[in-house]
């Protein structure tokens, strides 16, 4: 491997010898300063191309000989066109314009050897032109519009990706992963879009600089600030509440910062105040806090400091007094993330970028019930605490050196050091005579992880190529596990823009997560790989057709095959709670899983009326040796067929209309079509016989029932207009508009007549909404 | 400067969400679920049951009998000695015979169906060193009262070995003549690791099922504290169900019947069941009895062609107390 890396990088060295003049430059946005990450510079004829990376800078190599013409794209900017004059070593400050009008554009970075349908970049108008959800966008939900990435339950912004399970999408915040990125059980996501610079996702084609997660990678960057003027918003609802704002210190030091609240307490609060004077209250709230400053040092270099924290919090209270007792109870659920990571770049020679970080994250989980009181002269006090939590410290250190217009090197390393508490339970029951005291759980876990990576990417005549490789050594208590995973995808210009794109993966996951298999209370615990647990892996392959043109339609397809391998879950009938068993007991591993489907995705993105439509065919299992008899059984997100279609046409430059429909085929669910008894023979002495007998259900086979079809219409009518010193919208939208009753639970009951039936539970039918805002100027 | 203000009512969409969330029936066509034969059988050392009715499906909650002919027997598989199971009423079938200790093979003939079959075995019964309850009872921090029991047995070293204890009483009522029978349902404690490694903890099991993982052939102790509130309200005088004798019942198990006691337990703690706290809240009612549920855990079963079990297990009862002169 050594030499066959060895024979990639010498052609490039030689022509690095032979360079020429050198354009380098950093793309930003003219009204505040952000700087652009993934804008494209070309030439008109395609024959140079180069992409800025996270701090918004690229470079070229021009001939000396003459001049050339360049165009800056971005998503979201109005082209840029710039003459570069014969000459000497150069350095740009380009400045884009934000386009004004709307557009339904997901781009993909055309120089970019991943097809159209591995790395999804959305523009953040992109939110705008779709319909919210009860007034409400979130930059997840709208991922979920896109062909291979498919929703958990209804309302919920959890992500399966190409078969995965959410826990394989690995979220990255200005590059630290976020282990939690769900509030309120996915109602909405933890990413506040005023907080967001850029979101990239890549579910295949995976580049060695990305590692940890077997199915998606969710790459997220915040805003840097306002570089030009400061920046106040606040927006108030009955949901959701947030203030942000952003701006400059001086002509070097940027900052922004976002504070979001919910709601949700507020009313329960109030109304348990007044019916019962605080007797009994319940509750529910969450917060995101957001901070990223930028200082330029020099020329050449950066320093930046990001910071996120996030919690949820629920909670049922109680409490009465009377002459002869009193007692006050809690039951509190606890969990969040924190986030903070300090980064320095640095530029060597203009061609050589380099970044350097030392970051902390952290997950928890905290379940609290206390109660304490009085009653017949009796005093007690009880309390039962369960925590989990996961806390790494991580140093990186990446470079990315742009050897020519046709090649450029990525390399770096990463260690992460990860505390593991899978989960410790404390328990206290007193009284006045009897005091128990327990404590007991899971082992703490400290474990090591170095991986390094080296990338090449570029063009070798016609073919586009990405080439890396990535090894992974993870130091258990008493283990070392090491890994390698070569990475590469290839794509090649059939003709014209058409473009066939293959690609193989190779991923390791060195943490499982547990999650409550019920409807989605965030009961997330994540878990390590230990000695007797070992990391899952997968191997992902896709071969694709891109950038298919017809008029101004595009078409896209590309199959996958994906496979898992050591994926654990809960044993049957196991949970975390309920007894002392540690979690490594609870759980099969040796999992199996196998994913594989077409994707397809037709978009107009030009004129007025511009849509996307997408469909995909996949199949999805899994199979445990100790589940469903040892047979594979479909996943629970296994869907054969899903159809999309979203459009937005512009009535004119302050009105539009929008419409997404989407089509799920059923969920397969465990249910019992057949009941018998079961009869417990109580015979004592023989002397007697007694049957009891009670009901048992088959459930012979795991997921072994469809429920009926999801799917649904929104629509949405935005008005903007402008009044004196404010820009107002109004964004009416209806969600189910033709009020399919999507299963979102199924039940037996009885009907009127006395006899048993299978219910559907509809949580969300037709739902109107309304909402306005104003942007001041 | 700018600065941007907005007002979203989405609060209210939560409400509505609630108040419109509904209902709607999915269509099965009940015709098309296949009734399947359901079999029932244990064996001890003096007699052998089966109970054989049909399954029925999930809009009938009615059994109906197995009417065409059927032909049952139990061959113990050492010597190819066969009981035949004679018909007692349209349920079950018994033999009455003297059965020794190994592996047995139920064989089921019913008319137009797949031969149904399953194997097990007839444990050796384990010997038993003691059986002590101690007194004085004592309260726990509820002020229950409670009463420790403490018993000592022998492991057989010959194979793994599964066992259950429980406590019962016989009582009758007044003015009827038949005993009946209780198993002392609830309220059975210990801190035992033995008891503790199957993954029961917290599931009312009715009894304490354990194998011999931790002390194979070893000389075992356990001490085990049960409630006894139950019965001392039974002696009271002007109750109308009066105790006769309490006992602690010690079952030497087979491997099926211990899968399908611990299977049992665990599958009707996972199915789908109603909590009577949110009867008045449908929708809440319906989230909540998801949200605490694990997976289904399917019950298990040795039975080829059917549904159930077979099983052998033989037990020996220790009188606890005598509250009242037998009748």
């Amino acid at each position: 491997m050594k030499k066959f890396l060895l024979a990639l990088f010498i052609p490039f060295t030689c022509q690095l010898a032979l360079s020429q003049n050198r354009l380098t430059g950093r793309v930003s946005d003219e009204k505040s300063g952000e700087l652009i990450i993934g804008a494209i510079i070309y030439s008109p004829d395609q024959s140079l191309k180069t992409v800025t990376n996270i701090d918004g800078l690229f470079t070229l190599f021009l001939s000396n000989k003459d001049s050339i013409s360049l165009i800056v794209h971005a998503l979201g900017f109005e082209d840029y066109k710039f003459l570069i004059p014969a000459s000497a070593d150069s350095t740009y400050a380009i400045k884009l314009k934000e386009k004004l009008t709307h557009l339904n554009e997901i781009v993909v970075r055309e120089n970019s050897v991943h097809s159209a349908l591995n790395e999804m970049n959305i523009d953040k108008k992109y939110l705008e032109t779709l319909p919210a959800f009860v007034g409400v966008v979130d930059i997840i939900k709208a991922y979920q519009t896109l062909p291979g990435i498919q929703r958990g339950k209804e309302g919920s912004s959890q992500l399966f990706i190409r078969g995965g399970s959410p826990d394989q999408n690995l979220f990255l915040l200005d590059g630290i992963p976020l282990y939690n990125v769900n509030h309120a059980g996915g109602f909405f996501s933890v990413f506040d879009e005023d907080a967001i610079n850029s979101i990239s996702l890549y579910k295949g084609a995976f580049p060695a600089r990305f590692g940890g997660r077997l199915s998606s990678i969710v790459d997220i960057r915040q805003n840097n600030g306002n570089k030009n003027e400061p920046v106040n918003r606040f927006e108030i609802g009955l949901m959701v509440m947030k203030y942000a704002h952003e701006g400059s210190l001086n002509d070097k030091t940027t900052f922004h910062f976002s504070l979001r609240r919910s709601n949700l307490d507020m009313i329960p609060r109030l109304s348990n105040l007044i019916s019962n004077g605080g007797k009994f209250s319940l509750g529910y709230t969450f917060y995101d806090f957001n901070f990223k400053t930028n200082t330029t040092l020099s020329q050449k270099d950066r320093i930046s400091i990001s910071v996120y924290s996030g919690r949820d919090r629920s909670f049922v209270r109680a409490k009465d007094k009377n002459d002869h007792s009193s007692f006050h109870s809690l039951t509190e659920n606890k969990w969040g993330n924190a986030l903070t990571s300090i980064q320095w770049t640095h530029v060597f020679q203009n061609q050589l970028f380099s970044r350097y970080a030392i970051s902390s994250t952290n997950y928890f989980f905290k379940n609290l019930l206390e109660a304490q009181g009085q009653e017949n002269n009796r005093s007690f006090d009880d309390m039962y605490q369960f925590q989990s939590s996961i806390h790494d410290i991580i140093y990186t250190g990446d470079f990315e050196w742009t050897l020519n217009n046709q090649a450029e090197l990525r390399f770096g390393t990463n260690f992460t050091n990860h505390h593991f508490n899978p989960g410790k339970f404390a328990q206290t029951f007193q009284n006045d005579t009897l005091l128990i005291k327990d404590n007991f759980g899971s082992e703490k876990h400290i474990n090591n992880e170095l991986s390094t990576y080296v990338e090449v990417m570029g063009k070798f005549h016609q073919l586009d190529f990405n080439i890396g490789l990535r090894n992974i050594s993870y130091l258990t208590k008493a283990l070392i596990y090491n890994a390698t995973e070569p990475r590469i995808s290839l794509s090649y210009p059939l003709v014209s823009n058409l473009k066939l794109s293959t690609s193989y993966s190779r991923m390791n996951q060195f943490m499982h997560l547990l999650s409550n298999p019920g409807l989605g209370l965030s009961v997330d615990l994540w878990v390590p790989v230990t000695n007797k647990i070992p990391p899952q892996s997968s191997n992902n392959f896709t071969l694709g057709l891109s950038n298919i043109k017809w008029n101004d339609l595009t078409f896209s397809t590309e199959a996958y095959f994906k496979t898992f391998d050591d994926i654990i879950d809960f044993k049957q009938g196991a949970s975390f709670f309920g007894d002392k068993k540690d979690w490594q007991d609870k759980v099969e591993i040796d999992g199996q899983g196998k994913t594989y489907g077409s994707e397809f995705s037709l978009a107009r993105n030009q004129g007025k009326f511009t849509w996307s439509a997408s469909y995909v065919l996949s199949k999805n299992t899994r199979t445990f040796a100790n589940l469903n008899l040892g047979n594979p059984f479909p996943f629970r997100y296994d869907r054969r067929h899903v159809i999309n279609l979203s459009g937005n046409y512009l009535i004119s430059g302050q009105k539009n209309l929008s419409f997404y429909w989407t089509y799920n085929s059923g969920e397969p669910i465990t249910l019992s079509q057949q009941a018998f008894k079961v009869y417990t023979l109580d015979q004592f002495n023989s002397s007697t016989i007694k049957f009891d007998y009670y009901t048992a259900y088959d459930f012979a086979l795991r997921n072994n029932f469809r429920v009926p079809a999801y799917h649904r219409l929104d629509i949405g009518y935005n008005i903007t207009k402008e009044t004196g010193k404010a820009y107002k919208t109004i964004r009416i939208g209806v969600y189910n508009l033709y009020n399919r009753k999507n299963p979102y639970y199924l039940f037996f009951d009885k009907d009127n007549t006395g006899k048993t039936r299978l219910y559907n539970l509809t949580m969300y039918p037709i739902i109107p909404s309304i909402s306005w805002s104003w942007k001041f100027k | 400067m700018s600065r941007r203000v907005s007002l979203n009512y989405q609060g209210f969409y939560i409400l509505a969400l609630f108040i419109t969330s509904c209902q709607s029936i999915i269509d099965i066509k009940e015709e098309n679920i296949s009734r399947t034969p359901v079999v029932n059988s244990f064996i001890t050392p003096d007699k052998a049951w089966a109970h054989l009715s049909w399954s029925y499906n999930f809009a009938e909650d009615t059994i109906l009998p197995i009417s065409q002919d059927v032909d049952i027997t139990i061959t113990y598989l050492k010597t190819g000695e066969i009981s035949r199971l004679h018909k007692e009423n349209d349920f079950t079938y018994a033999a009455q015979n003297s059965f020794e200790p190994g592996e047995y093979l139920l064989s089921i003939l019913i008319d137009g169906f797949d031969l149904i079959s399953a194997k097990t075995s007839l444990p050796q019964a384990t010997e038993i060193i003691s059986g002590q309850r101690i007194e004085p009872s004592g309260y726990d921090e509820y002020g229950d009262p409670y009463t420790d029991y403490t018993l000592t047995f022998q492991d057989s070293e010959i194979n793994k070995n599964y066992f259950e204890v429980f406590f019962a009483h016989r009582a009758y009522v007044a003015g009827i003549l038949d005993e009946i029978w209780f198993r002392s349902n609830s309220c059975l404690i210990m801190n035992d690791p033995s008891v503790s490694n199957i993954g029961l903890d917290n599931m009312d099991s009715w009894s304490l099922l354990f194998n011999d993982d931790l002390f194979q052939g070893e000389l075992k102790q356990m001490r085990i504290k049960y409630c006894s509130g139950d019965y001392t309200s039974l002696i009271e005088p002007n109750s109308s169900l009066q105790l006769k004798t309490y006992y602690a019942i010690f079952r030497d198990l087979s491997e099926e019947y211990f899968q399908f006691r611990t299977s049992w337990v665990k599958h009707s703690y996972s199915i789908p069941d109603r909590p009577a706290i949110f009867e008045s809240d449908p929708i809440v009612d319906d989230i909540i009895k998801t949200l605490y549920k694990p997976d289904v855990q399917p019950l298990y079963s040795n039975v080829r062609n059917a549904f159930g079990v077979f099983a052998g297990y033989g037990e020996q009862l220790f009188v606890l107390q005598l509250i009242n002169p037998e009748k």
